[in-house]
């Protein structure tokens, strides 16, 4: 990682890149999430493709571009199952995802141990180069993308009639099909981006954040997405602002343990990410927010 | 659903779940055949792993399972289990008799966690997987703070100290095991008999008393529940603190009854809360068969250490094999949809 | 025909059998011609919501034609009639609530291939024609019932539908709301659109109707055009009723203490829209009373305020003088339910047992039920109440919905009560079980316990009750005593809005 002092501007600068894999899976699992598919494996997705950038590109020589294509497409792969088996075959959406989650855990230390010959982590290699460094925080082209991406996609939701019909999907499938919307196509293809995003996230982590895959190190990002997510209300702006408030609460955590050098102190530090996303959507629970209506229940036509 | 096609259905589930198990060995360079071979049967080279791993998976199992028959996912049995064991390896440090107030103030503390999810999901409406995965990681790093800090062993620093022989819970000594003695040198834990116990208790709470009746109404049909003056939000909150307890528990039988301490990166506790989880669907959420799947996870686990150590594949296999069997159920679970007469299910007009 | 205007679809021959034998039409002839409103009248189950339907695409006829504009019709969907130039606007409306109005139309609109700029000009010109404002920016969800209904009409029409099928129209409605959407029917007539209105209420066929088709029990019982002499209130109440025989049962002569008050109850549903309004009776132990009307009218709202499931809005509800605030104040005060829907009321999946143990326990404080009381409660079930049953284990859901009812009035009378509410408690039980069922009912108030019978079925009503009340738009319209009470006067009743 990169040295950090630990100033405020800096954690503030750091937020930019800790946001990023909790704010591009968040976005995507909003478009799943309106159009009524819930995806609780964003967790292992994110770790699968991580391994897989990784390895792609420590092995296979493809180049940061290129591992981060394939850690796109394991992810759009799994999501688009995800999506296949919640919709048409009305699998459980929550169950699967726990399944994945547990899976990719066990699968990605397997194949660590059989690339690498270790069980822990992969050889540390130099992260992609970002487009600049701010306070010795480099910024990775992700950074403005996935900020681009959730401008994009609030407009999608919000302007066009390709995002109103999927919206409508999540909200009561019944009566949009009685209006004409293909739902269970519109519900594949979006559970479909939610992975191909996640997969993204994941891949920025070991190729781009730190330059390493190591065993369990989404930490628990996939589901920081989720709070992220429910604190958004569904509202891609708002999980740009959600993204950097939780990625913000890492930041703090990373610098405040760089600052202490304490050992002892710094797990109780680790627990703030956690315990403030937990309290940040506790807060808002009590606000009304517009929960897509048709979320995760599968829908089955008369 | 006719329950010999549950039955079918968790089998075939078992399968793929294996077949992805042997995909990843075949990947890995390893025989495939083989290495399933040997994940099924080596509960005789690893006895203590297979009777440990069943009782702690089997009340981290009914901990997922209780609260599913309400509609709760409670994601929560790995923080809950972490709170319970280092909270009675504290008590059991500070009372140094018996095993009881450990055990008791495990419950406790898996107990409060699972409450505070049943609370955030009934009162505020805060999604519980959410929040159990959430107080899992506080309370995985709070847990690292106080083994490291707190209980750390002056001369082994990366283990805490251990739980003292008067709060131990005590085993079966292999003298006392007739012809197993040859297959249980260090003779037998007494935990699987407790968890067994337990999981009995769960059962006949569930199905031979009226409260449990009511439970499990409010699952199968939560307004005619309503309608018949059960208090539903009282019961889900009910079973939520109880699954917490119980993977509490789960944590306290764990140290005070097999491995006495914990290591600095709690892998000695890591995996049984979402083993649980494995156990509870395999076994179709009854707690019966919540014995029996957790009893095939043990195998498993067994299986998956013999195999690190004689062909060097990581152990995780046996998270590969379950995390896949779970998926397949869950991918399946909705067949009573799509294909009502394949199941048996009687179609209403 | 009435004005001899050409026809927009004729329906020929059309039966309709499900998969479980029940036949749903028989041989049933419509049509319906430009500007005319064609009304479809009949009691619940009649089959009126299904003919249409059938004509919207979206159920498949086992036989008939559909004709429109003098061409068969082959629907595959929904989506062909649409296209075709027919629209169906539901009771429960197909919109999708969260959205705005602009957004619901474009949807349905995009979906017909309309550009955007396109749909919102048609939408302006259809609803400037026809002098409504739409409040376009508005959530679905946030607007009242009639005007949710206007904006099914302006998609409808703004897709093109020259045949609109409105079914069961002012159930959601208050009266000025109806008033004005009988305003716009009579605009839509005039602008050559064909409606199909499908109704139970006499007075709206009345004052709106050009034709009448009358349907009973899935067959066409009756026609009539505007004028001629079947077209009253009476004739067409009898034809929709069919022939009712006069109560012949024997009933105990009513004892003097009240069980059950109700008063001035106000209910509401989840929306706001006020189901029960300001609802007064009381019940004397032993006696019997029925509440008639048709479903949908207040009475499934009335019976969860009454059991302490709903909370009420206004008023309050006293059983043996307790006041009634929670299901267990209800049960643990002497009340009794039979409720009117078996699939909400047990548990498909759990057995037999389990299901008649947990209806023999309602309200109780005891902890243990051991197998052998269980055992005892089933075999009891067998013996006093018929129960055919392979075992206590078997899921319920896999009984008959005759043994299914045992399963629930019979546990409920092995519990024992002083007040029973039982809502349509014979609904789709065989003739030799419904007998069974209302005997008990009856000797049941011959011991003392006073009786709610809620029921849709009128000859039900007619023959167990002492009193009847009957319910419609959510109020108690009338009440008679069981000498005056006959199948017409009650039928009138029933279907005054």
């Amino acid at each position: 990682m990169v040295e950090v002092v630990g100033d405020a501007a800096t954690v503030a600068v750091l937020a930019l890149a800790t946001m990023v894999p909790i704010t591009l899976a968040a976005l995507g699992e909003i478009v799943s999430e309106k159009a009524g598919i819930v995806n609780i494996g964003l967790e292992g997705i994110m770790l699968l493709a991580a391994w897989v950038a990784a390895a792609s590109y420590l092995e296979a020589g493809v180049g940061y571009i290129g591992a981060y294509v394939l850690g796109a497409i394991v992810g759009l792969a799994l999501g688009l199952i995800h999506g296949v088996l919640s919709v048409y075959l009305k699998g459980d959406q929550i169950v699967m995802g726990i399944g994945l989650n547990i899976f990719a855990v066990g699968a990605t230390i397997l194949g660590t141990y059989a690339l690498w010959g270790v069980f822990s982590n992969s050889p540390s290699f130099d992260p992609m180069p970002g487009l600049i460094v701010v306070s010795g925080v480099k910024i990775s082209p992700l950074v403005p993308a996935t900020i681009a991406l959730g401008i994009v996609l609030w407009a999608f939701l919000q302007k066009t009639v390709i995002g109103l019909r999927l919206r409508a999907c999540g909200e009561d499938p019944r009566s949009a099909e009685a209006m004409g919307v293909n739902v269970l196509l519109y519900q594949v293809m979006a559970a479909g981006f939610s992975g191909l995003t996640a997969g993204l996230a994941g891949a920025y982590l070991s190729i781009d954040y730190q330059g390493v895959f190591a065993k369990n190190m989404t930490a628990g990002r996939g589901f920081i997405a989720l709070a992220n997510v429910a604190f958004s209300g569904w509202d891609p702006l708002l999980a740009l602002l959600g993204g950097y408030l939780f990625g913000f609460f890492q930041a703090l955590a990373i610098s405040l343990n760089i600052a202490l050098q304490e050992e002892a102190l710094s797990s109780i530090i680790n627990t703030i990410p956690y315990l403030a996303t937990l309290a940040a959507v506790a807060v808002v629970a009590r606000r009304r927010v517009r929960i897509p209506r048709w979320i995760g229940r599968p829908y089955i036509k008369e | 659903m006719a329950a010999s096609r549950e039955l079918l259905l968790t089998l075939a589930s078992i399968l793929v779940g294996l077949a992805a198990g042997a995909l990843v060995l075949a990947a890995g360079g390893a025989d495939p055949l083989k290495g399933i071979y040997v994940l099924l049967t080596s509960f005789t080279y690893y006895p203590e792993i297979l009777l440990v791993g069943a009782s702690i998976t089997m009340l981290t199992g009914l901990a997922f399972a209780i609260p599913l028959r309400v509609g709760f996912f409670n994601i929560g049995g790995e923080g809950q289990l972490y709170a319970g064991a280092i909270v009675s390896l504290m008590v059991s440090l500070v009372a140094p008799y018996t095993p009881f107030p450990g055990l008791l103030a495990g419950f406790t503390a898996g107990a409060i966690l699972g409450f505070i999810a049943g609370f955030l999901r009934v009162r505020l409406g805060v999604n519980e997987v959410l929040s159990t995965i959430m107080l899992n990681w506080a309370i995985y790093w709070t847990s690292t703070y106080l083994v490291i800090d707190v209980l750390a062993d002056p001369i082994y620093p990366h283990l805490t100290r251990q739980v003292p022989e008067a709060a131990r819970i005590p085993w079966i000594p292999s003298s006392l095991l007739g012809p197993l003695s040859e297959v249980l040198p260090g003779g037998v834990p007494i935990i699987p008999f407790i968890s067994i116990a337990v999981a009995l208790a769960a059962w006949a709470a569930m199905y031979l008393t009226v409260p449990g009746l009511r439970y499990r109404f409010v699952g199968a049909n939560e307004y005619a529940a309503l309608s018949r003056g059960v208090n539903v939000d009282y019961v889900k909150l009910a079973s939520m603190t109880v699954a917490g307890g119980l993977s509490g528990l789960a944590g306290a039988l764990l140290i005070l009854g097999y491995s006495y301490r914990v290591d600095t990166g709690l892998s000695g506790l890591a995996g049984y809360g979402f083993e649980g989880i494995g156990a509870a669907l395999i076994g179709r959420n009854h707690p019966l068969g919540i014995i029996a799947a957790s009893v095939f996870l043990g195998e498993l686990a067994a299986g998956s250490e013999r195999i690190q150590v004689e062909a060097n594949v990581p152990a995780e296999l046996a998270e590969v094999v379950s995390g896949a069997i779970i998926f397949v159920l869950a991918a399946l679970s909705g067949l009573k949809y799509v294909a009502p007469r394949l199941l048996g299910v009687k179609s209403e007009g | 025909m009435s004005k001899g205007s050409r026809k927009l679809v004729e329906m020929r021959g059309i039966v309709k059998v499900y998969p479980d034998g029940v036949k749903a039409l028989d041989k049933v002839d419509f049509d319906l011609a430009e500007g005319e409103v064609h009304a479809l009248l009949g009691e619940n189950g009649a089959g009126k919501t299904t003919l249409m339907r059938i004509l919207y695409g979206e159920i498949r006829p086992t036989s008939g034609m559909i004709i429109v504009r003098g061409k068969e019709a082959r629907w595959r969907g929904p989506w062909d009639a649409i296209k075709a130039g027919i629209a169906m606007v539901y009771q429960n409306f197909r919109l999708v609530d969260a959205l705005t109005v602009r957004e619901n139309l474009l949807i349905y609109l995009s979906s017909l291939g309309v550009s955007r700029s396109e749909a919102e000009s048609r939408i302006m010109s259809v609803a400037e024609d026809l002098g409504l404002s739409i409040p376009m920016e508005a959530r679905v969800e946030d607007l009242p019932m009639g005007v949710r209904q206007r904006v099914e009409i302006v998609k409808a029409l703004s897709g093109g539908a020259r045949v609109l099928i409105l079914d069961e129209p002012t159930s959601n409605l208050t009266p000025l709301e109806a008033e004005g959407l009988f305003r716009l029917i009579e605009k839509l007539k005039k602008r050559g659109v064909g409606i199909v209105y499908i109704t139970h209420k006499l007075r709206e066929v009345m004052s709106i109707a050009d034709r009448v088709t009358v349907l009973r029990k899935g067959r066409v019982v009756g026609r009539s055009v505007r004028g001629d002499r079947f077209f009253s209130e009476e004739k067409l109440a009898s034809l929709m009723v069919g022939e009712v025989l006069a109560p012949q049962r024997s009933l105990g002569e009513p004892g003097k203490d009240e069980v059950l008050r109700v008063e001035s109850l106000t209910v509401e549903s989840g929306e706001g829209v006020i189901r029960v309004r300001d609802v007064s009776f009381k019940v004397v132990a032993g006696e019997i009373v029925g509440v008639a009307g048709v479903a949908g009218n207040g009475q499934e709202e009335l019976v969860e305020a009454i059991i302490g499931v709903r909370k009420p809005s206004k008023g309050s509800v006293y059983v043996n003088g307790v006041r009634v605030r929670s299901a267990r104040d209800f049960y643990r005060a002497g009340g009794g339910f039979i409720p009117g829907d078996r699939v909400r009321a047990l548990a498909h999946e759990l057995s037999v047992a389990d299901n008649a143990a947990f209806i023999y326990y309602t309200g109780s404080r005891a902890i243990l039920m051991t197998p052998s009381r269980v055992k005892q409660l089933f075999h009891r079930l067998v013996r006093e109440f018929g129960l055919k049953a392979m075992s206590p284990s078997t899921p319920v859901g896999r009984l008959s919905g005759g043994n299914q009812q045992k399963v629930l009035v019979g546990s409920e009378f092995l519990r024992g009560f002083r007040v029973l509410v039982a809502v349509n408690p014979t609904q789709g039980l065989d003739v030799a079980t419904t007998a069974f069922v209302r005997d008990l009912i009856v000797k049941a108030s011959r011991e003392g316990v006073g009786v709610l019978l809620v029921s849709t079925d009128l000859d039900e009503v007619l023959e167990l009750s002492h009193r009847i009340l009957v319910m419609s738009g959510g109020r108690v319209v009338g009440e008679l005593r069981r000498g005056e009470a006959s199948p017409e006067r009650v039928g009138v009743l029933m279907g005054g809005s």
